[in-house]
């Protein structure tokens, strides 16, 4: 029996829906009376219409097909037509990969992007490896009503050993050690040796019971030193390799509790590491990312809109096949909220980072191997391949999408902002396609006050290591018997300090009232009242001090308290 | 000073203070002898012949007491002022129990807030002060 050819209306309405020609209102209506069969010559007109335009443009638009209309909050560029690509935030948490050489538009890109991703989320990490790229959009998260804090590598507050919320002490103790010995570049028997030490600190300072009292880098290395019998070249090589970063970042590793990382993830950040070596990078870069990413896993968070978003300008060192751990954890996090937007110069690309890395850029690249490594992870064709690296040109993209039209290979232009000046109609303000996506910025770009934002971070609630502020190598000071005794009155952060002497200054008050007599925020002060609270240096009451509504918080200082207040004023 | 930080520093001191505002002589850990043994008013303020024996109660475990202490001192007004609403409730629930009125005969039950009020403006013998 002959099989019926199918009508040209058919495989224009085919060819239509594939291309996204009837995502308006009118091509819906035309769709729908098409296949109610109650079309027109009219309508069947039309349809052919939009398809020969289409085909027409495609012609001209070399061997990538035009995206046709797109939906969702963020605007990755233009295509040829001047019409944004856009996608939803939430497929951001799918990761975006992007590889350029230098100069080829991927910071520019970045930024653009992060403009607009920032008022959707909640955390926003930006690292800067090597250079200054991020402290430029202060003005404009300023023009946003947000805050984008600059932190300078040795501004930074953390432990790596401590334990993040929701991980079992001894897991961490695992997974800190393959951090550390990948992180030093130490010797495979080294993990053992530091597993091992971990473990014993994590009982002696009573983390594996729950405790909240971490040991820090120093009591490892301190440890390590002192076990005698342990292999000399593993014990050695721990001594050589953490020797130097610790006298380097001494003031950012004295912390048994440093900054929490889900402190963190509540604001914006840039995290500025070009001011340290590249082992105190992948140091301070684990301390920050693995925690967050390690406590999500473990708290079973699952399909969680996106939160956090965390860029790497330059993250070959992330992304490498030979590189620390990410490659680990990026199939692990994927629906845990968290989002990486990646940047690279080269190809050299562990295979868990192409695979799950959704959305994919490539710019202009100086080396074929570059376009061919990316082309196959794209699945482009041998024509689109030839294409993209004859045509690319600084500000060029070929990009794919995790999801919707863009998920074909597609041709994309980056609008380009100079950040460098106010905004004027030569920027993305002035572009017809992009208008309103960035906020007015009419102030000065020069970000000189750019740390202006750390104020809030170094209030945040931190415990110093106080005898490893002045460590050294040559053994001052050990810890070797064990913590710290409590009678010593411990360091309190400036907020802490001011918390605690509002408190015994003005008696009584509700727990709000607090914020505005020590001068803090309140979302900061609630946290610094638990974090006082959970330390025994406060604790609270319910009162109704008012003769109606609920009761208030009242909060009492212990003598702990009083103890350190008395000692920061003497 | 017997009690806490919550019985001394946020309940009996402020009202103290509040009471000395508005006029009232006030003492606190006042001693009652009772039969053999002293007994103390955590609170009494005293003006124009009137005396207020204010108790600050977290639980209604000690009511009883508070009434005879009052009795014995002979207070116009026994205050027993609680932290919180739900234990006021359980302090009239066992004056209930006990068959003794609340809320008259000088006899009342307040939360902190309610007391801190009634000192400043709700005095019903001393409206105008």
């Amino acid at each position: 029996m002959p099989i019926d050819k199918p009508s040209q209306t058919a495989l224009d309405l085919l060819y239509s829906v594939q291309n996204g020609l009837l995502e308006d209102p009118v091509g819906r209506a035309m769709r729908r009376v098409i296949q109610l069969g109650v079309a027109g010559n009219t309508e069947i007109g039309w349809l052919h219409e939009r398809v020969t335009k289409h085909k027409t443009a495609q012609m001209y638009a070399g061997p990538f097909q035009q995206t046709g209309k797109t939906h969702g909050e963020i605007v990755h560029g233009t295509d040829d037509k001047g019409l944004p690509i856009r996608q939803t935030v939430q497929a951001m948490s799918a990761h975006t990969l992007t590889l350029g050489g230098s100069g080829s538009g991927k910071t520019t890109k970045s930024r653009w992007m992060i403009l607009q991703a920032a008022k959707h989320v909640k955390g926003l990490f930006l690292f800067d490896f090597r250079k200054r790229e991020y402290r430029c959009l202060v003005p404009w998260f300023a023009a946003m009503g947000t805050t984008l804090k600059v932190v300078p590598a040795r501004a930074l507050r953390l432990n790596p050993l401590e334990v993040p919320h929701h991980v079992a002490p001894y897991s961490w103790a695992t997974r800190v050690a393959d951090v550390l010995v990948q992180v030093f570049r130490l010797p495979a028997r080294a993990t053992k040796l530091i597993n091992v030490t971990l473990l014993e600190l994590f009982d002696r300072f009573g983390v594996s019971q729950g405790g909240r009292r971490f040991p820090t880098l120093f009591d490892l290395r301190e440890a390590v030193a002192g076990k005698a019998t342990a292999n000399a070249p593993a014990r050695m090589a721990v001594i050589d390799a953490m020797d130097p970063v610790l006298m380097s970042l001494r003031s950012v590793l004295c912390y048994r509790r440093g900054w929490s990382t889900s402190d963190l993830a509540k604001h914006h950040i840039v995290f500025e590491l070009d001011g340290v070596g590249e082992v105190e990078k992948d140091l301070i870069l684990s301390s920050l990312i693995l925690p967050e990413f390690t406590s999500r896993v473990a708290a079973g968070v699952s399909n969680k809109r996106m939160n956090l978003l965390v860029c790497c300008d330059e993250a070959a060192r992330l992304v490498s096949a030979t590189g620390t751990g990410l490659a680990d954890q990026i199939g692990l996090i994927r629906g845990t909220g968290i989002g990486l937007e990646l940047s690279i110069q080269f190809a050299d690309i562990a295979p868990a980072i192409l695979s799950n890395s959704a959305n994919k850029f490539i710019a202009r690249c100086g080396s074929a191997s570059d376009y061919s490594t990316m082309a196959e992870a794209m699945g482009l064709t041998s024509e689109q391949r030839r294409y993209m690296a004859q045509h690319l040109v600084s500000g060029r993209f070929v990009g794919q999408l995790a999801e919707g039209p863009g998920r074909s290979p597609f041709w994309m232009r980056v609008p380009y902002l100079d950040f460098s000046k106010p905004s004027s109609p030569k920027t993305a303000q002035g572009h017809p396609a992009l208008a309103g996506l960035l906020p007015a910025v009419g102030g000065s770009m020069d970000a000189a006050d750019a740390t202006a934002g750390l104020a809030e971070l170094l209030a945040l609630p931190t415990e110093v290591a106080g005898e490893f502020v002045d460590w050294s190598p040559n053994g001052q000071r050990t810890s070797q018997a064990g913590p710290v005794t409590s009678s010593a009155a411990p360091l309190l952060s400036d907020g802490e300090s001011r918390f605690l002497q509002a408190v015994i200054d003005h008696p009584g008050k509700p727990s709000s009232a607090y914020a505005k007599l020590a001068g803090v925020g309140t979302h900061q002060a609630i946290a610094l009242r638990k974090q006082l609270i959970e330390n025994g240096y406060l604790r609270e009451h319910r009162v109704n001090i008012s003769s109606q509504g609920r009761g208030s918080i009242v909060l009492e200082p212990l003598p702990k308290a009083q103890a350190a207040v008395q000692g920061k004023e003497n | 000073m017997r009690g806490g930080y919550l019985h001394n520093a946020i309940m009996i001191s402020v009202l103290a203070e509040l009471f000395e505002l508005e006029g009232w002589h006030t003492d606190q850990e006042v001693p009652i002898r009772m039969g053999s043994s002293i007994r103390f008013v955590d609170l009494v303020a005293e003006r124009e012949g009137h005396s207020i024996a204010i108790e600050a109660e977290s639980s209604p475990k000690r009511i009883e007491g508070d009434l005879d202490k009052a009795q014995a001192m002979g207070a116009q007004e026994l205050w027993i002022v609680t932290p919180t609403a739900r234990i006021a409730a359980g302090v009239r629930r066992k004056l209930d129990r006990l068959f003794v009125p609340v809320n008259r005969d000088g006899l009342f039950v307040l939360t902190q807030g309610a007391a801190t009020e009634r000192v400043m403006n709700k005095l019903p013998h001393f409206a105008g002060s």
